[in-house]
């Protein structure tokens, strides 16, 4: 079971259409596409001030708290979730089972507006991912992790729900489009930054 | 899982600080944000309860800069160490590039640090096998003045061939060095030569 896989160029365009259009049929401010793991892979509209890497980070955390809760109430999985806020607002909803799409909208839409032409882009994105992930040979989602998970060893603390193996995270870009001087370079990078500390 | 984004070239990593409650993991990250030039850091988000001990989770971005044509960054997360966050600790390790396990050197701890060494193990948290992500031992609270033996914690542990780090996280110590050797663990699985 392969674990990364690469988004090639063409399908990162054929994305990028899909959420430039969801923009603009929104009247929304940016779209993301964050994978479950708390990486950006994706944005589209203008320019944000607010940090994308800590927006990733807490889009995914969000939903996966939403999915734990959902499984307590005894579901499957949480489809998606929506911050309500005086001046900007966010939807999210899951891709794929692996990815988190999120549309930051502001008084220029409304919540319904946004969740209905989501679900349409979803409706394109998700086959497109899909039909990626069963190209490469990356490990199917939810649908199938669910039915296959084996029990939880004993804990001391509240073990809450059976916990569920998760599908692995989105990896976009395989290990061989690196520049061969990447790994070396990266390492020197750590040691110059990291080495060094004072006793 | 490292993650490259194919038009801005960027690489990024998922480090995640686990251990047990109390051990100094969001520590690691507020001595690492008060030591590494501004330029190169993020904020830190905090997700932290009324008591000020985790809820959720600690995040903090470590920007390397352009390497070798890619902007490489680190993102480094803390998980919550009470029993009771079981649920969040295993949504947060997910697509961990790398481990830095925090050890409590407090004798009353050397349990706690075998439960939640254990639970990394368990289904539904950090793959087995060639997946498995690197990890990285950093025994903390070394100045304790009846601080349990490294060989202790390292049988109890019973990790093979981990790299250790003695540190006393509060004063900084160990904490650089337990976050450089998670990174090159990291960017050895990702790319030979590192």
């Amino acid at each position: 079971m392969k674990d990364q896989w690469s988004l090639l160029e063409n399908d990162f365009r054929t994305v990028e259409r899909i959420l430039l259009e969801l923009l603009e049929r929104t009247q929304a401010m940016a779209a993301h596409l964050v994978d479950r793991g708390g990486g950006i892979v994706m944005t589209v509209g203008p320019d944000v001030e607010y940090d994308l890497h800590s927006f990733a980070s807490l889009a995914a955390a969000d939903l996966a708290a939403n999915d734990e809760l959902m499984r307590l109430f005894g579901g499957k999985q949480v489809d998606g979730v929506a911050c309500l806020g005086t001046y900007r607002s966010m939807a999210s909803s899951l891709v794929a089972d692996r990815l988190v799409l999120c549309v930051v909208f502001d008084r220029h839409s409304t919540l319904g507006l946004v969740r209905h032409r989501m679900r349409r882009a979803i409706e394109k994105l998700d086959p497109l991912f899909r039909g990626l992930f069963a190209k490469l040979g990356v490990a199917e989602g939810p649908a199938t992790w669910a039915a296959g998970a084996p029990a939880a060893a004993e804990s001391p603390g509240p073990a809450g729900p059976e916990p569920l193996p998760l599908p692995e995270p989105l990896v976009v870009g395989a290990p061989a489009g690196v520049p061969a001087q990447f790994g070396a370079a990266a390492a020197a990078a750590l040691d110059d930054l990291l080495g060094g500390e004072p006793n | 899982m490292a993650f490259i984004h194919p038009t801005a070239r960027e690489v990024h990593f998922k480090i995640v600080y686990a251990g047990p409650s109390r051990g100094g993991k969001t520590t690691n990250l507020l001595r690492l944000h008060e030591r590494l030039p501004a330029e190169k850091r993020g904020p830190i988000l905090s997700l932290a309860g009324a008591d000020e001990r985790t809820l959720f989770f600690d995040f903090m971005a470590l920007h390397l800069g352009e390497v070798g044509g890619l902007n490489t960054r680190f993102h480094l997360y803390t998980v919550p160490g009470q029993a009771e966050h079981r649920l969040s600790r295993r949504a947060v390790l997910r697509g961990a590039d790398a481990v830095v396990f925090v050890a409590d050197s407090d004798p009353p701890r050397l349990e706690e640090n075998v439960w939640a060494w254990r639970e990394l193990d368990e289904p539904g948290f950090l793959p087995a096998g060639p997946e498995a992500p690197p990890r990285v031992v950093q025994m903390n609270k070394r100045d304790l003045g009846e601080a349990l033996s490294v060989h202790l914690i390292r049988a109890r542990l019973g990790f093979p061939a981990v790299p250790e780090v003695e540190a006393v996280a509060v004063e900084g110590r160990g904490v650089q060095e337990a976050l450089r050797l998670a990174c090159r663990a990291a960017l050895a699985r990702f790319a030979p030569g590192a």
